[in-house]
């Protein structure tokens, strides 16, 4: 088995029900880069990430993280895959009977032995990189959209996982926190050596962020690659998306 | 046939094209030379009309139409209406609702199997367990029931032992109300007047709690976490709800004595033999049998709402949905283990 890869899809076909939503998906993430995930609205890059954090069983393939299959494994060493894995859901998800502070001390007290006072100043460190420390002692519901992302993303990252799976972290942020954030992927891959994938529709930070990108179209995977060699495809979808140009469909409809 | 529209109003054009279908031509033109403009209603209107006459068998021809409304027309998107599958015939609705009651009592069982794994692994220590999960919720659970427990059994003692004791009275023995009331109070009415309590308003209140941590991801995220949402949110639930319904129990049972000892008092000179009966007959069996009793109902109420809590699907109705289903379950289930207990504890005797 090649072990190098920390996420590989073989053959992947995930949907809802008896419904497909993708096809014959595959794809190999390596150590230390950051992906992002890019395609049209409801092109199913959701669907992809509950696919790759054990939320959703593939109807056929393989899921691998770390090398070893998500959905054949027991539940216990499933859980063992997960708690290195930290996922920012596209909604904030964040426990609504819990502050602010222990929203983010949670996966210490769940995951670790440390002690309470290093799991606190943990959470502190990381919600002060994010900008929102002063928000510690507030509940989710008294924190606008865009900081209780960013509070997500601190609980997501506490505990320095090395896969970060993020859905639309930047959507409801304006562009100096953007920035913040797209410092925050890059200190977590250059500094943590983590592997960062990012579903977005920032094309910003796909330009200036990511490492490779891979383009959802059509029920299926339609190009990898990097920004700069996307940038110049001659694939309509990926055009599509790269410069606002329609995608392909609405192009055929008009000429029909 | 042909139609003149100087202007499109909705309801009446509908109406008067339906009338004119009515002599069935086979094309209806319809003259849009007087209209200088439309909206997005009228365009809406036209199509409707369109689709109803074509579906009675008469074709729409439109023409006329100035430029700017060609132009409308032509650059309002055409999409299809949303095709109702076909309703599916009785045996295979009656075979779709067959699996998923099984599929329901399969997960039902996975539930109450991981329930009882977690629960005896928190009580053999093997893993960490938040007890003071378990501590918050007892607060929660028991202590505002408490007040309204008691006054309800108190009350119903007080009203048992009334009505009773008329009755006994004209057979001249109503120097057992006392006894009957103590007896019956701990043996089954306490455990289940505190068990509906609970199933009215904790069971909801669980059911509900558990439905918006589903629906807003919360759930996910400790999955994610490998932390499974049964181990951490329902075991200490189950356990919050075990220790309340016999301790909540065994104080109505008191006060339900204490309601029926005042009516008592009351009504029957020799009280003081009264209850001296009441406490020479009751055994610490009648009791035990209450405790049993409340134990199990606790753990029926506490499964029940967190199953309904955790599957009843997504959105804003799902919690409501949950929340009622969680009382009715609770309460029909209660009624169905008091029954199988009574007759078993009976038939042992
Ligand atoms: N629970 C569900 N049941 C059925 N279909 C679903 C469900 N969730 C999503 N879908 C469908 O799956 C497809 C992909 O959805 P997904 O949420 O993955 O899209 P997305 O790429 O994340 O879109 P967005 O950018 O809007 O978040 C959509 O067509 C959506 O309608
Ligand atoms: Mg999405």
């Amino acid at each position: 088995m090649s072990s190098a890869a920390l996420v590989e899809l073989r053959d992947v076909v995930v949907g809802y029900g008896e419904l497909p939503i993708l096809t014959g998906v595959d794809l190999r993430i390596d150590t230390g880069e950051i992906v992002s995930v890019i395609g049209g609205s409801g092109s199913g890059k959701s669907t992809l990430l509950r696919a790759m954090v054990g939320l959703l069983e593939p109807a056929a393939g393989a899921v691998c993280l770390f090398g070893q299959d998500l959905y054949a494994t027991r539940p216990r060493s499933r859980g063992r895959l997960l708690s290195r894995v930290g996922v920012l859901f596209q909604s904030d998800a964040l426990f609504s009977s819990m502050s602010v502070l222990d929203n983010v001390m949670f996966p210490g007290r769940k995951l670790t032995d440390l002690p309470d006072a290093v799991i606190q100043e943990l959470a502190l460190i990381e919600l002060a990189r994010l900008g929102v420390a002063d928000l510690a002692e507030r509940m989710p519901q008294e924190i606008s959209g865009g900081q209780a992302k960013r509070v997500a993303l601190a609980r997501a990252n506490v505990l320095a996982p090395e896969l970060v799976f993020c859905d639309e972290p930047t959507s409801s942020l304006d562009p100096i926190n953007a920035a913040v954030l797209g410092r925050e992927f890059t200190r977590l891959r250059d500094d943590q050596g983590s592997t960062v994938i990012l579903v977005t529709h920032d094309m910003e930070m796909v330009r200036t962020l990511s490492d490779r990108t891979v383009v959802l179209a059509a029920g299926g995977i339609c190009a990898v690659g990097t920004p700069a060699t996307l940038e110049r495809s001659e694939d309509l979808d990926v055009q599509a998306l790269f410069h606002g140009e329609p995608t392909r469909e609405s192009q055929e409809s008009k000429r029909a | 046939m042909d139609v003149r529209l100087d202007a499109i109003r909705p309801r009446s054009l509908l109406h008067e094209l339906e009338i004119h279908a009515r002599t069935r031509p086979a094309v209806l033109r319809l003259d849009l030379s007087a209209l200088r403009q439309i909206d997005s209603t009228g365009v809406a209107t036209l199509r409707a009309v369109t689709r109803r006459l074509r579906r009675s068998g008469v074709a729409v021809e439109l023409h006329g139409a100035t430029p700017e409304v060609m132009r409308v027309l032509a650059e309002t998107p055409e999409p299809d209406p949303p095709k109702h599958p076909p309703e599916p015939g009785v045996l295979e609705s009656l075979g779709r609702s067959c699996f998923a009651w099984w599929s329901g009592l399969l997960t039902l069982a996975d539930m109450v199997i991981e329930a009882m794994q977690g629960a005896a692994g928190a009580v053999v220590g093997r893993r960490t367990f938040a007890w003071r999960d378990v501590v918050e919720q007892l607060e929660l659970m028991g202590a505002d029931a408490l007040p309204i427990a008691a006054t309800m059994s108190f009350l119903l003692g007080l009203v048992l032992d009334f009505q009773t004791w008329v009755q006994m009275h004209y057979y001249g023995t109503e120097s057992v109300v006392l006894e009957f009331v103590g007896i019956g109070m701990a043996r089954g009415f306490a455990p289940f007047i505190v068990a509906i309590l609970l199933a009215s308003r904790t069971a909801p209140a669980i059911a509900a709690q558990l439905s918006t941590m589903e629906m807003r991801q919360e759930n996910d995220v400790l999955r994610v976490m490998g932390i499974s949402p049964v181990r951490h949110l329902v075991v200490p639930r189950l356990f919050a709800i075990t220790l309340v319904t016999p301790a909540l129990s065994l104080i109505a049972t008191a006060s339900g004595i204490l309601g029926g000892l005042l009516v008592t008092v009351w009504l029957d000179p020799h009280w003081m033999a009264a209850f001296e009966t009441m406490l020479r007959e009751m055994t610490l069996g009648d009791l035990w049998l209450g405790t049993v009793k409340s134990v199990l109902f606790g753990w029926v109420i506490g499964l029940a709402s967190a199953f309904t809590g955790l599957h009843s699907g997504y959105g804003a109705l799902s919690i409501g949905i949950a929340a009622t289903r969680a009382a009715v379950a609770s309460i029909l289930f209660v009624m169905i283990v008091d029954s199988i207990v009574t007759t078993l504890w009976t038939m042992a005797q």
